[in-house]
């Protein structure tokens, strides 16, 4: 009897204990499920695994939706202009994204129906060719470690002949250009930066043959361009040539791969998410994101560039810290003709959206 | 455990160590309820302050997009200008619109600068006072905020698509509270304009030394610490801050494209207000669960205890339950076993009042009367408390006439009153209603009870007799009896015993006072059962008042009028020279019983009737019988062997070839316990008359089931009797088994009777052995039982006590062998008893049966 008392009042415990804390938690719960964060959704070209453009935005925005604890859902090679696009979106947000990041610059040109459709969710991307209520076009001030990087090739260069592999002759690419040229000039007005277009952001044999033709034809002694991977850098290396890389920091080369004009996609991301976060991402067209909060600049100087070129360029850097622009009066194109008068200043509405001159002291090879 | 721990615990009882810990776990429960209660003030106080949290950064949210509509809309206004100086460069219309802008109001200043912050117009812009003016050269729209300057508004003027200058507007410190609307918003709140990277504050309008000192509290500062970092993730964030200044929302909200925050506190109560009622509650809510867990807690505690003690609680139930069965089937057995000589007796009794002429005779043979009927009382009693006991007592309500029973009371305690010479006076309001609705019968018993009881222990004085009605309604009235006499009374402290079961007062006293103490437990169980009331006042050595009170209903208008005793001496004469109720010549009925003395008895009781008696000894006899004559009515035995009572009447019922179908058949049953009317009634009997015979009953039950026709009045002449002389000294022989003289008692001392007994004792002898052995042989139980009980009755009325003594212990194992409550192991018990006592008892049979033969030859 007596025992059987014992081992009921044991068992009444226990289940007031189980009853307890689930209680306890639900309580808990409640009060906390009562926001729930918000998932973030991006789209990309390639595949995400794969090292290069897609894989450092991957990375980027990987470690700022784990910064802010939020889900990162991703659709990765959708290819462009196959109508992929919209209905990657049209995934993400049934799976329930809140905001989606178009990682490629003609995602928002052909979905600019369902960005418009799906007006509730914010959206960014980071060209500017569309712009909607809820598009926002999102981009580092590359062209700012693209100067300081043209610094370096001016004081490099022996024979004054800079080599230049670029894709496509967009906005993004040639403001790249000319930022790179007025770095140049800004040491030596004198040497010349030659262009050569591969119009493809990727295609390594035409790179590769660009790369050549630019040290065996003109002359270069210092090679930089703009494509997704470094096939570039390989031919310099090759030829025993300086260059200097863009987007990634590689690894494996001489003294000759001077630095890389590099992003830092986290901070990038971060600044996005916790603008949209905010409720700030959509209430300007364009945003950008700049050497003053370190965003972009140049890293891993190699053995060949002298501490007093570093000096320099940290000089230089501080200047565009302190808001110093580039692209600023009097400014003439290729061929001679003003672009900005004295005084003046080039907008970024223009620099992002439409500039499509180079400057002079630029030379194209056919 | 230690030996001492152990030794202490072993001497503490079970209950207080089981209460012991039942206060141990409610502490604990009531602890974990604290707890819970704690903890759950803690979250909803938590959740209600986070809820409250959100309602005021969401407040801010607001403010901070009104305040970047009110941006939006000053920059508009100075774009629109921009453009117009870009469409049409000129001084003329810079000036114009410079003016314009500037409102006339000196608080604001207006200008033009070129980009590297010179001015055109107005005055030069430092980029080192202003750091979000650079972004105006780029192109874009500028807010901007200088401590110590004011608010800049900047946009760009283009030229060819190009940055050419930058037009300007500065409000002065003092103009923001009014542009921010900061006095808009709760007026219990404070809110101040605060640059982004927290260091400087920017206080406006009411802020005094004490918002100072609340923005440097340590606590303060830590609160809106932790709302710059809700603020990198949203547009605007809320704290709850409980410091010693008092409980604060904190609140804070960064104002768009500015370097600027908008900061602020408002107090707990202006926001929480009433919501945090809501504790007083949850509070009173708390305690109910408190009390009802301590309510429950106390109830679960008395369960336990109850559990605990159950068991030992059912096996006393259990025990008290078989005891009182056995006192039950006690009971029965002793109404059977006191019914079958008594009847005897009365019978026989009233032969002798009616046949014996000497006087002396006549005397002796009523105190035998009185002794005999008392002697039936004292058993009725018991036989009314088992029923009740029982549960199986019934009231039977019908129509009555109060006075008959106030005139059947007072015909009953007269003559005794008068022997014991005490005054009777019967109070009786002629109003009274007559017509009533009840148990009479059993509120007869009631009064009676009071009244033989005032008449017994009164020994001078008087007994006062009160019957009295209250009106309930109009067809109820509370019938009350009320006894008064001058006896003996009864001390306080035993009035509370008195209506106690089987309780007799002062016994030393009262040691030559008859009764079995359960007249008035009975009378107060009966009332109860009636629903009234029963009570007594009594002075010790005074004198008692019982009464008791009863509802009835009325159901007629007559009333009592005046109550008119019979002669003093009636019932007495009545008794002392018998005369049949009626004579019935030409009626004939049938008396079955196994038993040839009880059908010897009844005979003789007949005799007076002139009724036609034929008798049968046994069912099957009866069924002949009946198939060839045709009888007025039946006598009908119970408990037969082969076929009993009840089979019988049920086989007559269906017989075809019945002469006397239409007779009714009248149980007659030694069985007067509990139930045993209900259930013979039920059965199909027309009625029953219980063993020993009452001759009057019988007289009554006959004269209300013979044929009208066939009832006739009493001659008045004595019917010769004859003179049987008990007193005939019979020289005996030397008897080892029969004790004549005790035979002779049982035939009333009739010695003709005792013959007759005796000779058809011997008579039927051999055929009944024969029956007795045969149901041995064969194991038939059922049927050994009731002819070893016949031989148990028959031999005792004859004088054999041995005989009947063993009968009677083979009867009992009979009855073993027949219960159905018998264990199997019991069972055997009694069959082995009888296989070892059978042959003994059939060789004192057969001696008896030789001397029984010896003993008819001296009669």
């Amino acid at each position: 009897m007596l025992e059987k008392l014992k081992r009921l009042r044991y068992i009444a415990a226990v289940a007031v204990m189980l009853l307890f804390f689930p209680l306890v938690a639900m309580v808990i719960d409640f009060g906390k499920n009562f926001e729930q964060s918000p998932k973030i959704g991006i789209i990309t070209l390639g595949d995400i695994n794969v090292p290069g453009w897609n894989k450092s935005h991957y990375d980027g925005i990987k470690a700022a939706c784990d910064r802010f604890g939020l889900e990162l859902l991703v659709r990765d090679n959708v290819p462009e202009n196959t109508g992929r696009c919209p209905a990657a979106i049209r995934e993400l947000v049934q799976e329930g994204a809140d905001m989606i990041f178009l990682s490629s610059f003609n995602y928002a040109v052909e979905s600019k129906e369902s960005v418009e459709k799906f007006h509730n969710i914010a959206f960014a991307t980071n060209s500017s060719e569309v712009h909607t209520r809820n598009l926002t076009s999102y981009f580092p001030r590359m062209y700012q470690a693209r100067y300081l990087s043209g610094t370096l090739a001016g004081m490099k260069t022996k024979s004054n002949v800079i080599g230049y592999v670029a894709a496509i002759p967009n906005a993004e690419v040639i403001r790249g250009i000319d930022a790179f040229t007025l770095g140049v000039q800004r040491v030596n007005p004198d040497a010349t930066v030659v262009v050569i277009w591969t119009n493809s952001w990727q295609d390594e044999v035409k790179e590769k043959i660009n790369a050549e033709r630019l040290i065996t034809e003109v002359g270069a002694d210092v090679l930089t361009y703009h494509q997704d991977e470094d096939t570039v850098a390989k031919v310099a290396e090759k030829f025993g040539v300086d260059f200097i890389a863009y987007n990634a920091i590689l690894s494996g080369y001489s003294e000759h791969y001077l630095a890389s004009v590099y992003c830092d996609w986290e901070l990038y991301y971060i600044d996005m998410i916790e603008r949209y976060l905010k409720g700030e991402l959509n209430t300007m067209k364009n945003h950008w994101l700049g050497i003053d909060r370190g965003a972009v600049g140049l890293r891993e100087f190699s053995s060949a560039v002298t501490p007093e070129m570093i000096a320099k360029i940290d000089s230089f850097k501080q200047e565009l810290i302190g808001n110093r622009q580039i692209f600023f009066g009097p400014l003439y194109d290729i061929d001679g003709e003003i672009i900005c008068e004295d005084g003046d200043a080039i907008s970024d509405d223009v620099l992002f959206e439409s500039m499509n001159r180079l400057v002079k002291g630029v030379e194209i090879l056919e | 455990m230690s030996e001492e721990r152990k030794n202490f615990l072993e001497k503490i009882p079970f209950s207080v160590l089981l209460s012991r810990r039942i206060v141990v776990q409610f502490l604990g429960l009531l602890f974990l309820l604290i707890c819970a209660g704690l903890f759950g003030r803690t979250a909803v106080s938590g959740l209600l302050n986070a809820t409250l949290e959100k309602t005021v950064a969401r407040q801010m949210s607001d403010m901070s997009i009104v305040a970047e509509e009110r941006f939006a809309k000053e920059l508009a206004e100075l774009k629109m200008a921009a453009q117009y100086i870009e469409a049409h460069p000129s001084d003329e219309n810079e000036e114009n619109f410079l003016n314009l802008l500037k409102e006339d109001d000196l608080k604001i200043k207006v200008g033009l600068i070129r980009l590297d912050g010179s001015a055109v117009r107005g005055k030069n812009l430092s980029k080192w006072e202003f750091l979000r003016l650079p972004m105006a050269y780029r192109g874009n729209d500028v807010v901007d905020y200088c401590p110590g300057r004011g608010i800049l508004f900047a946009v760009p003027v283009f030229k060819n698509r190009n940055v050419h200058r930058v037009l300007y507007r500065l409000y002065d410190e003092k103009l923001l509270s009014d542009m921010f609307g900061l006095a808009e918003y709760n007026s219990d709140s404070r809110l101040v304009i605060q640059e982004r990277n927290g260091n400087i504050i920017i206080p406006y309008k009411n802020y005094g030394e004490q918002d100072k000192k609340f923005f440097e509290n340590q606590k303060i500062r830590d609160g809106f610490k932790k709302i710059r970092e809700i603020l990198k993730t949203h547009k605007s964030g809320a704290v709850y801050s409980n410091s010693e200044l008092g409980r604060y929302f904190l609140f804070a909200t960064d104002l768009p494209q500015t370097n600027c925050s908008m900061i602020g506190y408002v107090p707990w109560k202006a926001v929480a207000g009433d919501i945090f009622k809501i504790y007083t509650i949850v509070i009173g809510c708390g305690i109910l669960m408190l009390i009802f867990l301590a309510a429950l807690g106390a109830y679960l505690f008395v369960v336990r205890l109850k559990a605990a003690e159950s068991d030992e609680l059912r096996e006393a139930k259990e025990a008290a339950d078989a005891a009182n069965n056995a006192k039950s089937a006690f009971l029965a057995n002793m109404s059977h076993e006191i019914r079958t000589p008594i009847n005897a007796v009365i019978g026989m009794n009233e032969m002798i009042l009616r046949e014996s002429k000497d006087a002396n005779i006549i005397k002796y043979a009523h105190n035998a009367a009185a002794a005999s009927e008392s002697l039936l009382h004292l058993i009725n009693d018991i036989l009314d408390f088992s029923k009740i006991e029982s549960g199986k007592f019934e009231i039977l309500e019908e129509n009555y006439h109060l006075s008959d029973v106030i005139k059947s009371l007072a015909n009953i305690i007269r003559p005794r009153a008068d022997k014991k010479n005490l005054s009777f006076k019967i109070e009786v309001d002629e109003n009274l209603k007559n017509n009533l609705f009840g148990d009479a019968s059993r509120i007869r018993q009631i009064a009676l009870n009071f009244l033989t009881n005032a008449v017994k222990y009164t020994k001078v004085g008087g007994i006062e007799f009160i019957v009295e009605q209250e009106k309930i309604s109009d067809d109820e009235v509370f019938l009350k009896f009320t006894v008064k006499d001058t006896g003996l009374g009864i001390r306080e402290e035993d009035v509370k015993k008195l209506f106690q079961d089987f309780e007799r007062l002062d016994t030393r006293k009262n040691k030559n006072i008859e009764g079995t103490g359960l007249g008035l437990a009975i009378s107060h169980r009966l009332i109860e059962m009636m629903g009234g009331e029963i009570g007594v006042q009594s002075v010790y050595g005074e004198g008692s008042t019982f009464y008791a009170k009863v509802p009835q209903k009325v159901v007629g208008e007559e009333v009592v009028g005046k109550i008119t005793e019979d002669p003093v001496n009636k019932k007495e004469k009545s008794k002392t020279e018998y005369k049949p109720a009626f004579i019935a010549p030409e009626a004939k009925i049938l008396v079955v019983d196994d038993n040839e003395m009880n059908l010897l008895v009844a005979t003789s009781l007949l005799k007076g009737t002139k009724i036609q008696v034929d008798t049968a000894i046994s069912g099957m006899e009866c069924l002949r019988k009946i198939a060839e004559t045709q009888y007025d009515l039946i006598l009908l035995d119970q408990m037969m062997p082969s076929l009993d009572g009840i089979q019988t009447m049920k086989i007559a019922r269906e017989m075809e070839n019945n002469l006397s179908k239409d007779a009714p058949i009248i149980a007659l049953t030694a069985n007067a316990i509990s139930g045993a009317r209900e259930m013979l009634i039920g059965e199909g009997f027309d009625d029953y008359l219980s063993k020993p015979i009452d001759v009057h009953a019988m007289e009554e039950m006959l004269m209300n089931y013979l044929p009208i026709e066939k009832l006739h009045a009493p001659k008045e002449e004595d019917s010769a009797e004859e003179e049987i002389s008990a007193e005939e000294k019979i020289s005996q022989p030397d008897l080892k088994y029969i004790d004549v003289d005790l035979g002779l008692e049982y035939s009333a001392g009739m010695a003709d009777l005792y013959k007759n007994i005796l000779e058809t004792f011997c008579d039927l002898k051999e055929e009944k052995q024969a029956k007795l052995n045969e149901s041995f042989i064969n194991e038939d139980w059922k049927n050994y039982t009731v002819f070893i009980h016949a031989l148990k009755s028959t031999s005792l009325s004859l004088g054999s006590e041995k005989v009947s003594s063993k009968a009677k212990d083979l009867e009992t194992a009979g009855k073993v062998i027949t219960s159905a409550i018998t264990s199997e192991l019991e069972k055997h018990e009694a069959i082995e008893f009888i296989k070892s006592h059978h042959a003994e008892e059939m060789n004192l049979y057969d001696k008896l049966a030789e001397e029984a033969a010896q003993v008819i030859k001296t009669l």
